[in-house]
């Protein structure tokens, strides 16, 4: 049951892929309104957890659950109603359609016109409509790319187009956003522009769960950190505590220093 | 610039005023080849415009639209003449077996690229094979002669002149559902999972059930123009599911544009008009589309609607000045 606090719970969560552990026994609390870092060195598990938690893959063992809810057999789609957004490590926009539009199909799950009401163009559709193309663009101004609205989201330089793959995932309405890698690749401009609109959308009382690998985005933004090793979660803490931690450095490192 | 459909009222205006046009045709085409060649344009507009749909909008393709065309016109030809009912119902179970297929379709719709293209191409060469020796239902390779004219009262769409009324008001329908689905959560919904199914999936959208939407209309557009079909030519045989038949559909989408609905109708016009001006030169056809196919694709990847649209812009600033 939720415990009042808890935006996601991670009950021994196990992902195999054939003979590879991918996951092992993963436990995760992630409480309401926190920023929630998730860092290893590569191959540890972490955006094979993002997509067992996303429902692109199913667990092969264990049970997710957010704000109380069973999601573990929710495929990725049925996720999205149920609260949870993310963005991608390679970036996965609409490239083709506008900025404005990339975002009015976050607004999808949220709002319900099908075939015969967009054929007959009921009056509740055509305010529906409005209200999607309406809070699209507030979603644009909030994050700061409002004038790139009409241009083709393929057309935006790279670090736009990650603010506009999150601008798209806040239109879903979803009360945890993953995160994979949201810097990888941005200048440093870029990033610290990021890190500050994160920080505003936590402000908004979003859960945040974020994979990173700039230690210094990390270290500023999460409140705790848990640290995947070989799929198996291998500390968890502060962020001071997590600099410090033996285990952490062994795992980044290596053995054999001693 | 957006997905809302910009400038409605005139829009609407001449839309309304090309469709009244359009209905003067048969008093003023007095020549009934010609007026035959317009009704078989806009039976494949029919066809053409399901699949520029599927290919442009939904990014999905199919080479089995033929499928749905002659399951329509055997379905509607089985309720008229099978069962004596009137042609109304037949035309409707056309379209509606069509949409019946499209989503029968969709298991396969898991399949991507090359690999649902001969899978679709598979599901139009079993509808072929079935009709060409199920002798004893279908009439087997001579068909089924003496199909009726559509009646209403006492009048009877028993002319190209006076059958043409019927496929343009089913290619108004047509037009209306399928733009208005293209400008729609529905159409947005579609394109998404076009440019990226994973993203899409992971922003909410059900990837599965908009491929088989997209599907399903394009299958009851296909279904109905197969129904109108038979009643116009009074017969239907095995050769409406031609292998042939598809690369003539695939090449007018190809030629208009994939996506455009407007480059469906100039890629059916062109196609056709080619067609009747050379058949003595039948044989050679499938070489023709071939090799108009690879020619607009070099040179024209948007097709005539691309073109048309890059000239509208070129002239734009021209025709401002003009009208100062």
């Amino acid at each position: 049951m939720n415990a009042g606090g808890d935006a996601l719970v991670l009950e021994r969560v196990s992902k195999r892929f054939g003979g590879i552990h991918a996951l092992s026994d993963v436990d995760l609390v992630v409480e309401e309104g926190s920023i929630w870092g998730l860092i290893g060195p590569n191959g540890a598990g972490k955006t094979t957890l993002f997509n067992v938690i996303g429902g692109v893959h199913r667990p092969s063992a264990g049970t997710i659950r957010l704000h109380g809810r069973d999601v573990t057999r929710l495929p990725a789609h049925a996720a999205v109603p149920a609260g949870l957004a993310r963005t991608f490590q390679n970036i996965k926009l609409f490239t083709a359609m506008t900025a404005l539009e990339n975002v009015m199909v976050g607004r999808h799950c949220r709002t319900r016109a099908e075939l015969l009401a967009a054929v007959f163009r009921p009056g509740w559709a055509l305010r529906e409509e409005a209200e999607i193309e309406a809070s699209a663009r507030d979603l644009l101004e909030f994050l700061g790319v409002a004038d790139r609205a009409g241009e083709p989201a393929g057309a935006l330089p790279y670090g736009q187009q990650r603010i506009l793959e999150i601008a798209r995932a806040l239109a879903t309405e979803p009360r945890i956003l993953l995160l994979d890698e949201p810097t990888a690749g941005m200048t440093r401009q870029e990033t610290e522009h990021l890190m500050e609109v994160i920080a505003r959308i936590r402000a908004r009382g979003l859960t945040i769960l974020l994979v990173e690998h700039d230690m210094n985005v990390v270290m500023g933004l999460c409140d705790r950190i848990s640290v995947l090793h070989f799929g198996r979660k291998i500390a968890e803490g502060p962020p001071a505590e997590i600099q410090e931690n033996e285990a952490v450095v062994d795992a980044y490192l290596g053995r054999g220093r001693f | 610039m957006t997905s809302s459909p910009p400038r409605a009222p005139a829009r609407r205006l001449a839309a309304v005023a090309g469709v009244v046009l359009l209905a003067l045709v048969p008093l003023i085409v007095r020549n009934a080849y010609v007026m035959h060649v317009i009704n078989v344009m806009g039976l494949y507009l029919l066809i053409v415009t399901g699949l520029t749909f599927l290919v442009g909008v939904t990014g999905q393709f199919s080479l089995g639209q033929v499928g749905f065309v002659g399951l329509g016109g055997y379905v509607s030809v089985a309720i008229t003449m099978g069962l004596g009912l009137s042609f109304w119902p037949a035309l409707l179970a056309g379209g509606l077996v069509g949409a019946a297929f499209g989503v029968a379709i969709g298991p396969v719709l898991r399949l991507r690229g090359h690999v649902l293209a001969m899978a679709t191409l598979a599901f139009a060469e079993i509808g072929r094979l079935v009709t060409l020796n199920w002798t004893e239902v279908t009439g087997g390779p001579m068909g089924i002669p003496g199909v009726p004219p559509p009646t209403l009262g006492a009048f009877a769409f028993d002319a190209d002149h006076r059958f043409y009324v019927l496929i343009l008001a089913c290619v108004v329908v047509n037009y209306v559902v399928l733009s208005r689905t293209i400008h729609s959560r529905v159409g947005r919904a579609m394109k998404a999972l076009r440019d990226d199914p994973d993203g899409a999936a992971a922003t909410g959208i059900n990837v599965a059930r908009y491929k088989i939407m997209a599907f399903v209309l394009a299958g009851f557009f296909a279904g109905l123009s197969g129904a109108l079909w038979s009643h116009l030519d009074r017969y239907v045989n095995p050769d409406m599911f031609d292998l042939s038949e598809s690369v003539k559909i695939l090449t007018m989408v190809v030629i208009g544009g994939a996506g455009s609905l407007t480059g469906a109708a100039l890629g059916v016009v062109t196609l056709q008009t080619l067609t009747e001006l050379f058949h003595e030169f039948q044989q050679y056809s499938i070489a023709l589309y071939g090799l108009m196919m690879i020619l607009i694709l070099i040179f024209a990847p948007g097709g005539l609607a691309a073109l048309l649209s890059a000239a509208r812009d070129r002239l734009a600033p021209a025709l401002e000045r003009w009208r100062r």
